[in-house]
């Protein structure tokens, strides 16, 4: 049976998280291009997104895949209508939204949000917002009700 | 007219940076929930999303990238059933905006959006504000 695209992505986030490089190097096209807007890097190819993921100063915890804070978001299947009236697979880009929480070295905690383009099956553009976890600000606090970030 | 979603997210961003409540109210369920993971923050209804933006201190975000609003989403998508009628997909109501907005200190952050549409209105909100920051040095 073919993999899903839920069961491709939660690899895809847990070899990130567990940095198993065997795996992720699997995954990604050999054309990625990864991109981080908040800082404008951007980076091409699996040996510089292992570099940056290996490199990083302190060490990045390793993460497993948790199911809470993980969200995949896009389709399975996508279908559209021709001239004739037969329903066809789309072939345009497949994109996905996955988001995650992950650790960092100072012990604070990110969301990581993830605008992901899949080209032959792989990972072939990545368009990446980190996003950290704050306390409720006080002006706002009689507004809204607090749930559980865990 | 079919509904589009790309003109209805413009809107709406555009009606956020001008504070345009009249525009904005019919856009919004009546049981809209917005999420703020990064807090912890739920808010319900319209009177809080209202609130939250009516009360920001220094004046709020300003200059939302309303046209330049990233709606990321596919255009058609289609399922077949039994009977073969061909019917949007229920997921079809999920989108991912992406935005970029000036905050009262000057600086520039990045909200990401999942929203989920229902009856054509803003129904469920996830938000997620990321800051812009330097690249690390080589």
């Amino acid at each position: 049976m073919p993999e899903s695209k839920q069961e491709f992505f939660r690899r895809y986030v847990e070899a990130i998280g567990l940095r198993d490089f065997t795996a992720l190097e699997q995954m990604i096209h050999p054309d990625y291009v990864g991109d981080y807007p908040q800082s404008g890097e951007r980076f091409k190819g699996f040996a510089a997104l292992k570099f940056q993921l290996e490199q990083y100063p302190g060490g990045l915890p390793a993460s497993r895949f948790d199911d809470a804070n993980t969200k995949i978001l896009g389709e399975e299947e996508r279908w559209a209508i021709s001239p004739g009236y037969t329903v066809l697979p789309l072939s345009g880009p497949e994109r996905f939204t996955t988001v995650s929480r992950a650790p960092y070295p100072d012990g604070s905690l990110w969301w990581v949000v993830s605008i992901i383009t899949l080209r032959d099956d792989k990972v072939w553009h990545a368009e990446t917002y980190f996003a950290p976890e704050f306390e409720p600000p006080e002006w706002r606090k009689s507004m809204v009700e607090i749930v559980s970030r865990d | 007219m079919a509904f589009d979603p790309h003109k209805f997210f413009i809107k709406f961003v555009r009606a956020i940076d001008e504070l345009d409540f009249a525009t904005l109210e019919p856009m919004i369920h009546p049981d809209v929930v917005g999420d703020m993971p990064q807090s912890g923050e739920r808010s319900h209804g319209f009177a809080g999303f209202r609130a939250q933006l009516e009360q920001y201190p220094s004046g709020g975000i300003r200059n939302p990238v309303a046209l330049d609003a990233r709606l990321v989403a596919d255009g058609d998508r289609w399922a077949i059933t039994p009977a073969y009628t061909v019917v949007p997909l229920a997921r079809n109501n999920e989108f991912t905006v992406l935005m970029r907005a000036q905050y009262p200190d000057g600086r520039w952050w990045h909200v990401i959006t999942l929203v989920e549409l229902r009856d054509e209105r803003i129904y469920r909100t996830v938000n997620y504000f990321a800051p812009e920051m330097p690249a690390p040095l080589a």
